[in-house]
């Protein structure tokens, strides 16, 4: 068992990695579908630990190794216990964690969305809205505001207390 | 989420909950009573009745022999220029400036309400229900509201329109 570390790491990760090759890891949740021996492919930051161990079916060497983790684990080398975790576990913490690119596909989504909103708007504006009532213009608007002013509404904070009465203009 | 630190704190549940309601109620029942005191008694000169129907008011001035008439808001090729938009009426209720005025409001079919926000005036007309509202206001002019309870189709064009003269 005296392997180097690097020859352990090799094996390790071929006999790991290399089937697991086949089923690519899909990252997070994969919810259905456990497909032997790598059935735990969802590790999520809210349910880190799995009911089972990663890689189910060992071959020699691994199941070798894992007589030798009943022992002491002062006496595994690092690669041992990396190898180890990658037995047990799909990914780290930090490749579980990783931040992703796919806030790009949602923003782009989002503004899409927001474009083509715009466009029923502007659609339905063109040929749907009746026309605006004659109120609206500014000709009726001003005879408006001079009629409210002649009323004097709102004297004491309002609208007619911002406006001059003696040289018939705004207050400043 | 069931964390251990959050949960099973009887006593201290029991009085954050019993102490603020003694703290309201000994703020409710003082402010009730002040809510009564500050209930003005005027003796009002005038009374006018105002009834809301589906989509109008009614205005009754029987003190001094009969006059009823309706108030219908103005549809806005009947304006003239210079009017506002949904809260003209045809005929307004006039009132006089300087003198308390008592309106008893009503309806006659569904909830409507009374308002004229200058005046600081809001009293719901609830039908079978005779509420009362009284006023005396200083400033001669014109005074717009509008129907402040969900009424139907047209609850938004029943506005109400007082002529304040002195």
């Amino acid at each position: 068992m005296m392997l180097p570390k690097a020859a352990w790491s090799l094996m390790l990760r071929k006999g790991g990695r290399g089937r697991r090759g086949m089923h690519s890891s899909e990252g997070t949740a994969r919810g259905g579908g456990k497909t032997p021996p790598y059935t735990n492919c969802y590790a999520q930051r809210h349910y880190p630990m799995p009911e089972e161990p990663f890689c189910t079916e060992l071959n020699a060497e691994q199941q070798a190794l894992k007589e030798k983790e009943k022992g002491s684990w002062t006496l595994l080398t690092h690669a041992e216990k990396v190898a180890l975790y990658r037995l047990q576990f799909n990914e780290t913490f930090a490749e579980m964690n990783r931040r992703s690119n796919e806030w790009k596909t949602v923003m782009g989504y989002v503004f899409f969305f927001f474009g083509f909103a715009a466009l029923v708007i502007w659609w339905q504006r063109v040929y749907m809205f009746p026309p605006k009532p004659i109120t609206l213009t500014d000709e009726w608007k001003a005879k408006q505001l001079q009629r409210m002013l002649d009323m004097k509404v709102n004297p004491v904070q309002g609208l007619a207390s911002r406006w001059d009465y003696e040289k018939k203009q705004w207050k400043k | 989420l069931t964390n251990t630190n959050i949960t099973d704190a009887q006593e201290m549940e029991t009085t954050w909950t019993i102490l603020p309601a003694i703290i309201l109620i000994l703020i409710a029942l003082p402010s009730l009573r002040i809510l009564y005191l500050t209930d003005e008694i005027n003796n009002p000169s005038f009374t006018i009745k105002s009834i809301g129907h589906q989509w109008y008011w009614t205005y009754e001035y029987t003190d001094y022999g009969g006059l009823i008439f309706n108030s219908y808001m103005l549809p806005p090729l009947f304006l003239n220029p210079g009017d506002l938009r949904l809260l003209e009426v045809d005929n307004r209720v006039v009132l006089p400036i300087e003198a308390p005025v008592r309106m008893m409001i009503t309806s006659q079919d569904v909830l409507h309400s009374w308002t004229i926000p200058t005046l600081g005036l809001k009293t719901d007309a609830v039908p079978g229900r005779l509420n009362q509202t009284t006023f005396t206001a200083t400033r001669p002019g014109v005074y717009y509201g509008q129907c402040s309870e969900i009424c139907g189709a047209n609850h938004s064009f029943m506005p109400i329109v007082a002529e304040l003269i002195p």
